[in-house]
């Protein structure tokens, strides 16, 4: 039995970064690394503190989360709801701000299962003791709000050249998520354009309630597969900007700054703190991985993730990699993470005086065009036709329904080059869209005021029945 | 030894419509294109591959009109391509550029000597002359020796850091400053990876470079096949009939390396195009600035003398940022391990590709 290294009293029961630790002792670790990065900058303190002006009233700050009931979510919630407790009880019933969390939802069935989820939340011992939750409000947003009484784009990539163009999609035709997500031809475009419309509720919700900051619950892990994936996916570029937490986001009017207070705890860390906490009755839909846990003997093998590798997506590939690696190289997820931080936007690559355009689907800033790029590496000509034979197969090629697919293609290639506009896309939605078949997909062109009529309308609050 | 090339099978029946090239939509597809996925016939896999390479060199300007050029050749499948298609588009295209043949013997018994005995032939086969340096003139080490010594695990940062001296000592003895390597694209997006992983930032920014140079030396080196993908490569060597020797070194592969490989494998199963996005990614990769440190006068112009890019070795007065170079200091520990005494014609350093082969030579 070893001991805590911490409080050398208790008996430890995780061991994590070569330390072992009490029940106690690893909960305090873990909330104050949270607390450290919402505390640490001067903007976010000012945020998060109890902050009284001179004539003994006191600024309440308006915080923002994106929240998917997964476990970092969950233990970046529980930390937030404690501070705000001691605020409450430090303060006499004072708080330093007031805190909105959005999950955004497929369909009905994720919709009840969130709802169940959050009632759960709230009739549990650990905040319905007292009104803690007074200062915390959910949000629940369909998903289908994207595309809902917006003016919608049909977006095509050249096949040969790689530009992209656009024109407007005819009203009379619904088009939804599902659509969208049955377009794509993999798992990795699906999760692609789902993390990208997600990204973009939460992010549109944060920008209508005017808040200043946006908590994101990102672990470690998740964010040095973020990182991973990112490369892995061509959109290297934006590495520097999926992390900035320093500056407003400006795709969404400089209004508030995006926080990930759990950069730095591992996932491990976080579902060890679940399991201390006996919070994992309130997850949705997760494994909690026991790896820290000591007495847990058979936890790795609990672990083993056991999809198939050709079915996997980039992220998950890139996270059983780093699982695979934990023996040998243990520091790798920390090391990932810090080269990420060292990296810029390469805006040296910009012509000088000009600014980055703004890609129509993914809203990241494209520094180099995709197109000129793909062109100078890619050749789609092929040997001419020589002989009869050879004619005589291209002519039933032709008549064929390939042939007639790749004919409709033309067509409507033509049509949207001749009457559409040029629409900017970074190099990851070009390859995503290359990849779909009829190279095209509908996109709605984004107004805000649009979008607040649409949150106004179709936002459900807990209280909603 | 003499070598064949193979035959094509033929076969004749009629072709269906599924069948048929995603380019010309006439011929047989024979190949399914690994970047992407694009199933095409032989004569538009040669055109496409050819006319990539070729695009990469004039829009990276690689050669000038008259310049010599130094082909790393080691005999394997990358290298006899990049032979041959140097070749092919010097004189297609009339780049007028000077080419020549340079392959560094490692000194790897079984393995290196039959792969410099390919190369021997690639010379005849396309009339280029060949200089070969090899590590024993060089260092009087060969890496059976080291390997000996070092042990196996050490034995790629060995032969890393004296192949990139030898091939330049090799390029300056033929008075060339331009060393052209095989390097693919999946080289290129696997070293993209390993320094992320491992947290290299300062090889981070280059490592997709098509031209490396070094500030102080006249030698630069480029990858035409930067964009190439290695089972491309492959299947070129195939169709063309190319002879290339297709052993892999049998000391073992860096085990870093090795798992970043792995990954890499498993990400093309489900992302083909990959590799290239990863080399996408790797272009616009820019570190932030470093905060400037304050530094007294004498200590910063002592690292000044110390740490310069362009500095010479005061050994063996090869490129160094240090007063040494890293090939000096690794040699002056192999010197310690020596033994004072040897048999001679003793052939118990001969390394694992010795063993290899002569198990392959066996008959009963």
């Amino acid at each position: 039995m070893e001991v805590c290294q911490r409080c050398k009293k208790e008996i430890a029961i995780i061991r994590s970064r070569k330390e072992f630790f009490c029940n106690k002792c690893f909960t305090k670790f873990v909330s104050l690394k949270q607390r450290k990065r919402m505390m640490g900058d001067e903007y976010y303190r000012n945020v998060f503190k109890v902050a009284y002006n001179k004539d003994g009233t006191h600024e309440v700050g308006k915080v923002v989360m994106g929240f998917d009931f997964q476990s970092s979510c969950l233990v970046a919630l529980d930390i937030i709801i404690e501070l705000l407790r001691e605020q409450y009880h430090q303060h006499g019933g004072r708080v330093g701000f007031t805190l909105d969390i959005v999950s955004v939802y497929q369909n009905n069935k994720t919709l009840n299962h969130f709802k169940d989820a959050w009632e759960c939340i709230c009739s549990s011992e650990r905040y319905s003791n007292d009104r803690i939750l007074d200062y915390v409000k959910i949000h629940f947003i369909n998903a289908d709000t994207f595309y809902h009484k917006k003016n919608l784009m049909q977006i095509l990539v050249h096949n040969i050249n790689f530009d992209s163009m656009a024109l407007d999609w005819d009203e009379k035709y619904n088009y939804s998520i599902e659509d969208l997500l049955k377009a794509c031809p993999n798992r990795n475009t699906r999760n692609d354009f789902w993390n990208i419309i997600v990204q973009h509720t939460v992010k549109q919700f944060a920008m209508q309630t005017k808040c200043s900051v946006l908590i994101w619950g990102n672990s470690m892990t998740k964010l040095a597969d973020q990182i991973l994936g990112l490369v892995i996916k061509g959109r290297g570029a934006n590495i520097a900007a999926s992390l900035d937490s320093e500056s407003l986001d400006k795709a969404y009017g400089n209004i508030f700054k995006n926080l990930y207070p759990m950069k730095d705890i591992l996932l491990s860390e976080i579902d060890a703190y679940i399991i201390c906490q006996k919070m994992d009755s309130l997850l949705v839909d997760y494994t909690l991985r026991k790896s820290l846990i000591i007495s847990d003997e058979d936890s790795k093998k609990e672990n083993v993730n056991t999809t198939l590798i050709k079915n996997m997506s980039i992220n998950e590939l890139v996270r059983k990699y780093y699982e695979d690696m934990e023996g040998e190289y243990s520091n790798i997820i920390s090391t990932v993470l810090r080269t990420g931080d060292k990296l810029q936007a390469p805006t040296k690559y910009l012509e000088e005086g000009t600014i980055p355009q703004i890609c129509f689907i993914c809203s990241n800033a494209i520094y180099s065009n995709p197109s000129v790029w793909l062109n100078s590496i890619t050749v789609d000509e092929g040997h001419p036709i020589e002989t009869e034979e050879e004619k005589e197969y291209y002519k039933q090629w032709k008549e064929s329904k390939m042939g007639v697919e790749t004919e409709q293609y033309l067509k409507l290639r033509d049509y949207i080059w001749n009457n559409g506009d040029a629409v900017p896309l970074c190099y990851g939605c070009t390859i995503n869209l290359n990849g779909i078949k009829g190279k095209n997909v509908i996109w709605p062109r984004n107004t805000d005021k649009e979008l607040q009529d649409v949150l106004n309308e179709y936002q459900i609050n807990a209280d909603d029945k | 030894m003499s070598w064949t090339a193979p035959i094509d099978p033929v076969n004749k029946k009629p072709l269906k419509v599924s069948q048929l090239c995603e380019i010309c939509h006439c011929r047989k597809a024979i190949i399914k294109r690994p970047k992407n996925l694009q199933k095409i016939c032989k004569e538009c896999f040669f055109y496409v591959f050819e006319t990539e390479i070729h695009n990469t060199i004039v829009n990276n300007k690689l050669f000038y009109k008259g310049e010599r050029v130094a082909v790393g050749a080691s005999g394997g499948k990358d290298s006899t391509v990049l032979c041959y298609i140097m070749k092919l588009l010097n004189e297609r295209h009339n780049y007028g550029i000077d080419i020549q043949l340079l392959s560094i013997d490692e000194g790897i018994v079984g393995y290196r000597d039959d792969s410099l005995a390919t190369v021997k032939r690639n010379q005849k086969q396309y009339g280029l002359p060949l200089e070969i340096v090899s590590y024993k003139e060089l260092y009087n080490w060969t890496m059976d020796e080291i390997v000996a010594v070092a042990g196996i695990r050490n034995s790629c940062t060995y032969c890393g850091v004296f192949r990139r001296q030898a091939l330049d000592r090799g390029a300056q003895r033929l008075g060339i400053n331009h060393i052209v390597t095989g390097h693919n694209a999946d080289d290129m997006a696997e070293t993209v990876l390993m320094n992320i992983l491992r947290g290299d930032v300062a090889r981070l920014e280059k490592s997709t470079s098509i031209i490396t140079s070094s500030s102080g030396s006249p030698i630069k080196r480029s990858k035409p096949f930067k964009y190439t993908y290695q089972k491309e490569i492959v299947l070129y060597a195939h169709y063309k009939k190319l002879d290339y020797f297709s052993t892999e070194c049998t000391y073992a592969p860096e085990a870093f390396r090795g798992t970043a490989r792995e990954l890499m494998k498993n990400l093309e199963g489900i992302r083909p195009s990959c590799i290239i996005d990863i080399i996408h990614s790797g272009e616009n990769l820019v570190l932030k600035e470093k905060k400037k440190r304050i530094v007294s006068n004498q200590s910063e112009q002592q690292a000044k003398k110390q740490f310069a890019d362009g500095n010479r070795c005061e050994r063996c007065n090869y490129l160094s940022s240090n007063k040494i170079c890293k090939g000096c200091i690794l040699l002056e520990g192999l010197e310690k391990s020596r033994a004072s005494v040897s048999i001679e014609c003793d052939s118990a350093n001969d390394g694992a590709a010795r063993t290899l082969r002569t198990l392959e030579r066996l008959s009963f």
